[in-house]
C-alpha cells in the first residue's frame, strides 16, 4: 500500500524534495554572532538572539542623530498631520522596523527581525531581536514587550500598515498582545510622500536617503530578498547570507530618526528651505488644515518669492483664499489681481472670487459688474480656442451678470442698496 | 382565464395530454403552528408580532428551539417555509442576551447574500425599537468597500459572506476578526445541498479550518445548515461540519394546492429516438400562460437559450397585441439594478413573464407566481423542486410543468414520475479527505495557525476526530519547503500566499481555454477540462460551439489554449482515445459465484490516437490524421462490476453483442448515477472491458472524474444495484429501437444488439445482488 507520501506525490506532480539540508549547526554561528556583536539571550519565554549597537549624538546620519531631541511636540503636529502628536516626546519615542517572513501579509508572516532605537544616556541605542528559530518568537514578542515599558511614541515607514499590523498579528497568535493602539505613531511614509511625491519617485526609504539625507547604502540588499534569506537560514543555518540583513535594518532604523528631523525641519523651518526639492502647496495646506492660517498665509509669502515655482497658480490662489479666511480682503483683492495681471488671466476663480467681493462686501455694484464682464471676456477667448467651455463657468457668470445688472436697475445707476 | 379555467382547459386538451406522462396533484396544506419557545426572549417575540407573525410554524419553533440550546440543527424546509426566522431568530436572541455575540452566515452566491440582509434589516428595524444598541449586520465580499472593512470587522454582529470570501479574505486574516472569532456563537450555512462534489469538499475543509480558529479563540458555535430536500441532509451536514446534527423536518408551512405536469416532447423519429425540440415546446407551453396573463416564470438551462427563448415570447406578445415589455430576460450578466428591478416588477405583479436561468431558483425574493415551466430537468430533485417552488402561493393553485429534453436523465424523470413525487433518492456527496483538496487546505491552515506535532486536523469541537494522516502530510510539506518544524510545532515557511491558489469550486485544476481568433480581436468562446480537450480541441478538430463550427487551427497544450476560427464544413471529426485503466488498490471488494463488485484507487491515462473526418448524413469516412498529444494520467476512485467469465453463454448472445453489450450498460450506468448521487453528468467517466487485466472477467469501470475522487465511486459502490434499476427503467421505456442518446448510446457505438444485450447485463446485475 502506497503511504500518504507518496500518494501525495502522484497527485501533484511534484518530484521528490531533495534531501533535507543539515540541520547540524553550521561552524559559522558563533564567529559570526560575535563579529555581530550579538549574544543570546533568555527571557522567561525562552531565548533569542539580541545586538545592540549604540551611536554618539554627534553620529551624523545625513544629519547629527542629537538633532532629533531638540524636536518638539508642534514639529511632530506638521510632520504627521496629526493633532494627537502633540503630546510625543523625543525621548520617549521608539523607533522601529521588522523583517518579516513574506511581503503578501496575513497570519503566516512572521518578524524574525524587529530593529528598534531610542535615545538613553546621552546615546542612541539601536537594539535587534532575532529569532533563529520560530520557536524563540514569543521570547523576542516579550523583549519587545518589555522595552515599550517606557515608551509612548513610535515612529516607522509604513509601520501603521505593514510592520505594527504583523506584529499585533504574531502577539495574537502568541497569546501575548500588545496594546499598539496605545502609541501615538508618526508614519514616516505618509509624511514623506506628502513632501516628496512629486520630487522622490518612488518614495521609498532608499531615495529619501539618497536624494535628501546624502548618502548611498553600500552593499545594501533589496526588501524581497530577504524572506528567503531567511528560509535558507532556517535551514541550513549559515548566518553568513542573513549579516547583510542586520545591516540593512540598523540602517533603516538610522534614517527613521534622520529622516523624522528632516521632515520636522521642513515645517519649523520652511523659511529656510532649499529649493525644489519640495511640495511647497503641500506643507502650506498641512499648516492651513492644522489651523494655523497665519502661518500658512506666510509659508505661501516664503515661497511665492521663489523664481520659477512650479506650484504658482496654485499657491497665489491659496495665498487668496487664506487671507479672505482671515478677513485680510484688501490683502487677498491683491493676490487675485495679482493672478489675473501677472500670472494667468484666464483663470476664473479670481474674477469670481473679486466679483463676490465687491458685490458682497463692499457693495460696489458697479466694479464687480466691470470685473464680470472682464471675465466673460477672458472666457469668450478660451472657448473660442478650446471649441467650448466648462458648462458650469459659464452659466456661473451669465447667472452673476444677470443679477448685478438687475440690482443695478433697481437702486439706480451707481446705487447704494 | 385564470389559473384554474387554464388547468381545466389542459386537462381537456387530447393533443397537450398524448405527451403529457404524468399529472400530479398536490392538495392544499393547512399551516401547522406552535408556540413560541419558552426561552426566547420577549422583545423578539414583540418584533414578530408587529412584524406580523403571531405563531411560528411547527418546524421554525423546533429549529429555534434546538439551536436556542446548543444543538447544532439541519433544517430541511421546501421553497418559501419562512426557513430563515429558523437561524435569525436564535442568532438575535444571542445577540440580545449579550451584545458581543457574533454570527457568520454563509451563502453560496453574494447576491443571496445581498437578499438575505434585507430580510434581515426588516426584523432588526422593529427589535431596535426596544433596546438601547444597534445590531449591525453586514455583507463581507469582494465588493466591499476597504474604507468599510475596519467596522465591519470590529463592530458586525452579523458578517454575511460566501465560502471563498471566507477562505481567502477573512480567515488567512483572522487576527483582524478577533471580535467575531472571540465570540461566534452561530455559524449559519444556508442551502447547504448546494455543497457536494467538489465544492462541498473544499467547504468541508474551510469548515475544518475555520472550526481550528474557533478554538484558538476558545469559542465554540453551534452550526445551524437549511437543506433543500435530498436523500441524506444529516450525514451531508455531518460531513460539510464535521459536528453531529438534529435535523428537523416537520414542516408546518401552509401550501396552496398544486399541480405538477411531466411532459415529453413527441417522437419524430423513432429509429433514432429523436424527440421535438424540448425549447420549442416550452415556447409553446409558456405562451398559452402568458397569454391568459397568469404570472409565470421559466427556467431554461443556459444562458443563450434564456435569449433565444425570450425573443420568441417577446414576438408572441406583439403578435397578440401585448406589450412586449411583459416579458423580461433573467440571468447571470444582467447588471445589478437591472435585476433588482426586474424582481421588484415580479413581486408587484407588474412582470407578466421572466424567462431565467437557475439564477432566480436560489431564495432571491421574487415574491410567489402562478406557473412555472422547466425547460428540461434542472440536473437534480431537488433544483427541480426549488424551481417548481417558485410557483404557488400560501392560498390559491399553481402548476409546475418539465418539459423533459433528450438527454438520459430527462427521459428518466418523465417515465419515473415515482423519483420526483416519493422520498427523495438523491444524496449530496462529499469526501473531505481527498488527498488534493485535504492538502491544500491544511496549506491554508498551517499559514493561519502553526500546527502543533500532536495535532489531528478535522477534529470535532469536543476535540474528538480529526485524521490520522495529518502528521504525514504536514510531515510531507516540510520536506516540500512549505513547513518547517519547530518547538512542537509546524509553522508555515513561504512568501506566498496559500489560499489564493485555491479555487472552492474548480472541479479540474486547470482548463484549455478556447479562443476564436476569426476576427482581429480575439475572443474567449469557452474552457474545456484538461481530459476532454484531446478529444474536442485537438489541431485540426472542428469544434462545435453553441451551433457555430469552428476549425481548430492550434493546441497550445503548454499554455493550455485552443486556437480556432469559424467555418461551414459539411463533416466533424471523431476523435479516438485510447484509454487505459489500472487498479491501484483495492479498498473494498464483494465476491461471490455470480459477480464481483469493488472500489479502490486506479490510474486512468488517455491518449488520443488519431481522428476521422465524417461527412454529415452519410456518415462517410473522408479523412484521417494522427494525434500527437502527451498521454493524460488521473489518479482517482473507481467502482466497478465484473459478470463471470461465462456470462456470455448465461444470457444467450455471442462474444461480439457481449461486447458491446457492456458498453451500452457502461454508458447508461454513468448517465444514470446522478439521479443518486447529486453531481454533472461530466464529474463521471466509465469504461467498459471485455476483459479486465487483473481477473480476466467482463467488467464495467466508473470512475470520478477528479484527482482523488470525492466520493462517489465509494457511494456506487453501496447503491449500484439501484443505479441498475434505473437503467432499465430509463431502457426498456425508451422508444428508441436499438439505442440512442437518450439510453444507452446511438447505435453506431453500440451495435444492432447493443441496447438489447444492455438489458439482459442490467437484469443479470439487478438479480444476482451481491449481498
Amino acid at each position: 500500500m502506497a503511504s500518504i507520501k507518496e500518494k501525495l506525490r502522484g497527485l501533484s506532480h511534484i518530484s521528490a524534495a531533495a534531501p533535507a539540508a543539515e540541520r547540524r549547526e553550521s561552524d559559522s554561528s558563533s564567529r559570526i554572532i560575535s563579529e555581530l556583536d550579538a549574544r543570546i539571550v533568555e527571557n522567561d519565554y525562552g531565548a533569542y538572539v539580541f545586538r545592540e549597537k549604540r551611536f554618539s549624538l554627534n553620529f551624523v546620519h545625513g544629519v547629527p542623530l542629537h538633532e532629533f531631541l531638540e524636536l518638539k511636540g508642534p514639529d511632530f503636529v506638521c510632520a504627521g498631520k496629526n493633532q494627537e502628536l502633540e503630546g510625543m516626546q523625543p525621548d520617549k519615542v521608539l523607533f522601529i522596523d521588522t523583517e518579516t517572513t513574506g511581503l503578501a501579509g496575513g497570519t503566516g508572516t512572521y518578524a524574525f527581525l524587529v530593529g528598534v532605537g531610542f535615545f538613553a544616556d546621552s546615546e542612541f541605542v539601536v537594539r535587534q531581536y532575532f529569532m533563529r528559530d520560530y520557536g524563540e518568537e514569543p521570547a523576542l514578542l516579550h523583549a519587545l514587550s518589555r522595552v515599550l515599558q517606557d515608551k509612548t511614541g513610535l515612529v516607522s515607514y509604513n509601520g501603521k500598515s505593514y510592520d505594527i499590523p504583523v506584529l499585533n498579528t504574531r502577539g495574537i497568535i502568541n497569546k501575548d498582545r500588545i496594546p499598539w493602539d496605545a502609541f501615538k505613531h508618526l508614519d514616516l511614509l505618509h509624511a514623506s510622500r506628502r513632501l516628496w511625491r512629486k520630487t522622490i519617485t518612488p518614495c521609498t526609504l532608499q531615495n529619501i536617503e539618497q536624494n535628501i539625507l546624502g548618502f548611498r547604502r553600500e552593499g545594501d540588499i533589496p526588501g524581497w530578498e530577504i524572506p528567503a534569506l531567511y528560509f535558507d537560514f532556517l535551514r541550513n543555518r549559515d548566518y553568513e547570507p542573513i549579516v547583510p540583513v542586520f545591516k540593512h535594518n540598523v540602517m533603516d532604523i538610522l534614517s527613521l530618526v534622520s529622516i523624522t528631523v528632516n521632515i520636522c525641519r521642513a515645517f519649523s523651518g520652511y523659511e529656510n528651505l532649499q529649493q525644489n526639492q519640495y511640495d511647497y502647496f503641500s506643507i502650506i495646506k498641512t499648516f492651513e488644515e492644522l489651523g494655523d492660517h497665519s502661518k500658512a498665509v506666510h509659508a505661501c509669502e516664503v515661497f511665492l518669492e521663489y523664481e520659477s515655482l512650479p506650484e504658482l497658480v496654485q499657491i497665489l490662489l491659496k495665498n487668496a483664499t487664506l487671507l479672505k479666511k482671515m478677513n485680510r480682503m484688501e490683502e487677498a483683492e491683491r493676490v487675485w489681481f495679482k493672478v489675473i495681471d501677472r500670472v494667468n488671466r484666464f483663470f476664473p476663480e479670481p474674477y469670481t472670487e473679486l466679483a463676490k467681493y465687491y458685490e458682497h462686501k463692499l457693495r460696489d455694484i458697479n466694479r464687480a459688474l466691470e470685473i464680470v464682464e472682464r471675465a466673460e471676456k477672458r472666457m469668450n477667448i478660451i472657448a473660442e480656442l478650446r471649441g467650448g467651455l466648462n458648462n458650469d463657468i459659464k452659466e456661473q457668470l451669465i447667472y452673476r451678470k444677470q443679477r448685478l445688472v438687475r440690482k443695478l436697475k433697481q437702486t439706480g445707476e451707481g446705487g447704494e442698496t | 382565464m385564470t389559473i384554474d379555467q387554464v388547468i381545466d382547459s389542459l386537462k381537456r386538451d387530447s393533443g397537450f395530454n398524448s405527451n403529457t406522462t404524468y399529472w400530479k396533484h398536490i392538495p392544499a396544506r393547512e399551516a401547522e403552528y406552535a408556540e413560541f419557545p419558552e426561552n426566547l426572549d420577549k422583545r423578539i417575540i414583540t418584533a414578530l408580532q408587529k412584524h406580523g407573525i403571531k405563531k411560528l410554524y411547527t418546524h421554525q419553533a423546533d429549529a429555534i428551539t434546538s439551536a436556542i440550546s446548543g444543538k447544532n440543527t439541519v433544517i430541511v424546509t421546501p421553497t418559501a417555509s419562512g426557513k430563515t426566522l429558523c437561524y435569525n431568530i436564535p442568532v438575535l436572541n444571542a445577540v440580545l442576551h449579550s451584545r458581543e455575540a457574533r454570527a457568520l452566515y454563509l451563502f453560496p452566491t453574494k447576491a443571496l447574500a445581498q437578499d438575505q440582509l434585507t430580510e434581515l434589516h426588516s426584523i432588526v428595524e422593529l427589535l431596535e425599537e426596544d433596546i438601547d444598541f444597534d445590531i449591525k449586520s453586514y455583507t463581507f465580499d469582494g465588493d466591499t468597500p476597504q474604507s468599510a472593512r475596519k467596522a465591519i470587522k470590529s463592530s458586525g454582529h452579523i458578517v454575511v459572506t460566501n465560502p471563498d470570501m471566507l477562505h481567502t479574505g477573512v480567515m488567512p486574516h483572522h487576527t483582524t476578526w478577533v471580535k467575531l472569532f472571540e465570540n461566534l456563537q452561530y455559524i449559519v450555512i444556508d442551502e447547504i445541498h448546494h455543497y457536494r462534489g467538489v465544492f462541498g469538499s473544499h467547504l468541508a475543509n474551510v469548515i475544518r479550518r475555520l472550526k481550528r480558529i474557533c478554538r484558538f479563540y476558545n469559542s465554540n458555535p453551534v452550526f445551524i445548515c437549511c437543506s433543500a430536500t435530498i436523500a441524506n441532509p444529516v450525514e451531508l451536514a455531518e460531513h460539510v461540519t464535521g459536528e453531529p446534527m438534529f435535523l428537523v423536518d416537520n414542516n408546518g408551512a401552509p401550501q396552496g394546492e398544486k399541480y405538477f405536469i411531466l411532459y415529453n416532447p413527441p417522437v419524430v423519429n423513432r429509429e433514432l429516438g429523436i424527440r421535438r425540440s424540448y425549447i420549442k415546446e416550452t415556447q409553446r407551453i409558456a405562451s398559452r400562460f402568458i397569454n391568459h396573463m397568469l404570472q409565470t416564470i421559466v427556467f431554461m438551462r443556459t444562458r443563450m437559450s434564456v435569449e433565444i427563448l425570450l425573443t420568441y415570447l417577446k414576438d408572441f406578445m406583439r403578435k397578440n397585441k401585448k406589450s412586449a415589455s411583459l416579458i423580461r430576460g433573467y440571468r447571470g450578466g444582467y447588471l445589478p439594478l437591472q435585476r433588482r428591478e426586474i424582481e421588484k416588477g415580479l413581486r408587484d405583479g407588474s412582470i407578466t413573464g421572466v424567462v431565467s436561468t437557475n439564477a432566480l431558483e436560489l431564495g432571491i425574493d421574487i415574491g410567489r407566481l402562478q406557473v412555472c415551466v422547466m425547460a428540461g430537468y434542472p440536473g437534480t430533485i431537488s433544483s427541480t423542486w426549488q424551481q417548481a417552488g417558485r410557483s404557488g402561493r400560501r392560498t390559491g393553485l399553481s402548476l409546475a410543468i418539465l418539459v423533459a429534453s433528450s438527454s438520459p436523465l430527462d427521459q428518466y424523470i418523465v417515465n419515473h414520475p415515482e423519483y420526483m413525487f416519493s422520498k427523495s433518492p438523491e444524496s449530496g456527496i462529499v469526501d473531505p479527505d481527498n488527498l488534493v483538496i485535504l492538502l491544500s487546505h491544511i496549506k491554508c491552515a498551517a499559514f493561519e495557525l502553526p500546527f502543533d506535532t500532536d495535532e489531528r486536523f478535522g477534529g470535532r469541537f469536543d476535540g474528538s476526530g480529526g485524521l490520522d494522516s495529518t502528521q504525514e502530510i504536514l510531515e510531507y510539506l516540510a520536506e516540500e519547503n512549505v513547513l518547517h518544524r519547530a518547538a512542537g510545532k509546524w509553522h508555515w515557511m513561504a512568501d506566498t500566499y496559500p489560499a489564493e491558489a485555491v479555487s472552492l469550486r474548480s472541479a479540474a485544476e486547470e482548463n484549455v481555454v478556447i479562443i476564436d481568433k476569426t476576427r482581429p480581436d480575439e475572443k474567449v468562446i469557452g474552457e474545456i477540462d484538461l481530459f476532454a480537450a484531446p478529444l474536442m480541441v485537438h489541431d485540426e478538430a472542428i469544434y462545435i460551439h453553441e451551433g457555430q463550427q469552428y476549425h481548430v487551427d492550434k493546441l497550445d497544450w503548454e499554455r493550455r489554449k485552443a486556437y480556432v476560427h469559424e467555418v461551414n464544413v459539411d463533416h466533424y471529426t471523431d476523435a479516438q482515445l485510447k484509454t487505459d485503466l489500472k487498479v491501484i488498490e483495492i479498498f473494498e471488494e464483494n465476491q461471490t459465484l455470480t459477480n464481483t463488485t469493488g472500489y479502490g484507487e486506479v490510474v486512468v491515462s488517455c491518449v488520443a490516437t488519431m481522428f476521422k473526418k465524417v461527412k454529415f448524413n452519410t456518415h462517410e469516412n473522408i479523412g484521417w490524421a494522427k494525434i500527437n498529444l502527451p498521454e493524460l494520467e488521473l489518479h482517482t476512485m473507481a467502482f466497478w462490476y465484473s459478470f463471470p467469465e461465462e456470462i456470455a453463454q448465461s444470457i444467450g448472445v455471442d462474444n461480439q453483442q457481449l461486447g458491446d453489450g457492456i458498453k451500452a450498460v457502461s454508458n447508461v450506468l454513468s448517465r444514470v448515477v446522478p439521479l443518486f448521487v447529486m453531481s454533472d453528468m461530466r464529474d463521471f467517466a466509465s469504461m467498459p472491458m471485455v476483459r479486465a487485466p487483473l481477473w480476466q472477467k467482463p467488467t464495467v469501470f466508473i470512475w470520478d472524474q477528479y484527482p482523488g475522487g470525492v466520493g462517489f465511486s465509494k457511494k456506487l459502490f453501496h447503491i449500484y444495484q439501484d443505479v441498475a434499476r434505473a437503467s432499465i427503467g430509463l431502457v426498456s421505456d425508451c422508444g428508441c429501437e436499438n439505442g440512442c442518446p437518450s439510453c444507452v448510446g446511438p447505435v453506431l457505438e453500440v451495435g444492432e444488439y447493443g441496447k438489447s444485450t444492455a438489458l439482459l447485463l442490467l437484469d443479470y446485475m439487478v438479480k444476482n445482488a451481491g449481498k
